[in-house]
């Protein structure tokens, strides 16, 4: 079977979709991945809204000082703008007049998005525990124990993200490398 | 270009979308979604499209990078069945050389995978060099060495 003879055949798929579904999948709310992003942006902006509606009583915000309902809010500020960004980095793939350049800015945007991504996640979490925290009288069993379980709290959280980030802009570099490689090697 | 004849431009080279979401994804839910997600980028692109490069080579640059680009939601599902699957969204008995020469194709790398669907598509090394953003030359020997490949394939 020559490669030559099966062209025809090759370029005989013609796709079946109607004008009006085309015209369907220009709506961003169509977009399967943002989709996700955006109903899981909206679950969890529900959800921190409620938390933040009832913690200044039913936390105790009342009771502690201004500045530990400060860290929790911007906790929670942090968390939902590092939704945002995902959401906004999975809208523009598309960033260069090639696929070359184009995969060679994503992965510097995956990147810096992973570092992003970690960097919230722990300040998030570590400003939420201290305000948990903040009314705890401490003893040296109570310091051993909450250290031990930030330590590891932290430690799953990051190795978590950067093992999902890694893979991710492994992926993007591996597809970079093989086009990069014909240059190189022919 | 107006909206209605980009539309119209993109209704008639839909083929080109329907190719990379087969070759790119396995499941016929991934590739589903792979078309939405090419369609969607390409109307975000539309305003940048100047008309200085073919309709169908630009088409295929914002569809192969979306496809390298974009990550999968979920694992190919992967069954035992006594038939062969929809893999490409002909029916394989319909037409079983198209058939065999798809799934030759998805066994080739991601790059790989561009560079033969814009040769099948009938684009000389000038214009898939342009899209994929390599020098012709080198284009042109790693395209037969794709050819031999697929040819390898095909011949097992």
């Amino acid at each position: 079977m020559e490669l030559e003879e099966l062209m025809s055949e090759y370029q005989k798929d013609n796709g079946s979709k109607s004008k009006s579904e085309l015209t369907e999948m220009s709506r961003a709310d169509r977009h399967p991945v943002l989709k996700r992003i955006r109903l899981q942006l909206i679950i969890e902006s529900v959800l921190w809204a409620i938390v933040l509606s009832v913690y200044y009583t039913g936390f105790d915000g009342d009771q502690k000082s201004w500045y530990w309902n400060i860290i929790l809010v911007v906790a929670i500020i942090f968390l939902l703008m590092h939704n945002l960004l995902g959401y906004r980095l999975m809208q523009s793939p598309i960033n260069g007049p090639n696929i070359t350049v184009s995969l060679k800015k994503f992965a510097r945007k995956i990147r810096a998005y992973a570092r992003i991504s970690i960097a919230t996640r722990v300040i998030a979490i570590a400003a939420m525990l201290a305000f948990f925290a903040s009314t705890v009288i401490w003893n040296e069993t109570k310091i051993i124990a909450g250290m031990l379980f930030v330590a590891v709290l932290l430690s799953l959280q990051i190795f978590l993200l950067w093992r999902m980030w890694k893979g991710r802009a492994n992926r993007i570099q591996k597809k970079i490398d093989s086009l990069v490689s014909m240059e190189n090697k022919d | 270009m107006s909206n209605e004849e980009f539309l119209n431009a993109i209704h008639s080279n839909q083929g080109i979308i329907h190719k990379i979401s087969a070759f790119y994804r396995d499941s016929k839910e991934d590739r589903e979604d792979l078309f939405q997600e090419i369609v969607y980028q390409l109307w975000k692109s539309y305003p940048k499209f100047k008309g200085r490069s073919k309709f169908s080579t630009w088409l295929y640059r914002i569809a192969l990078n979306t496809a390298m680009a974009s990550f999968r939601k979920r694992k190919a599902d992967v069954r035992a069945t006594d038939k062969l699957p929809e893999r490409y969204g002909t029916k394989p008995d319909e037409n079983p050389n198209r058939e065999i020469l798809f799934r030759a194709i998805g066994q080739l790398g991601d790059t790989e995978k561009a560079i033969i669907s814009m040769y099948l598509d009938g684009f000389d090394n000038a214009e898939m060099a342009e899209v994929m953003g390599i020098s012709k030359n080198h284009l042109g020997v790693r395209l037969n060495r794709i050819k031999n490949k697929l040819r390898t394939i095909l011949n097992q």
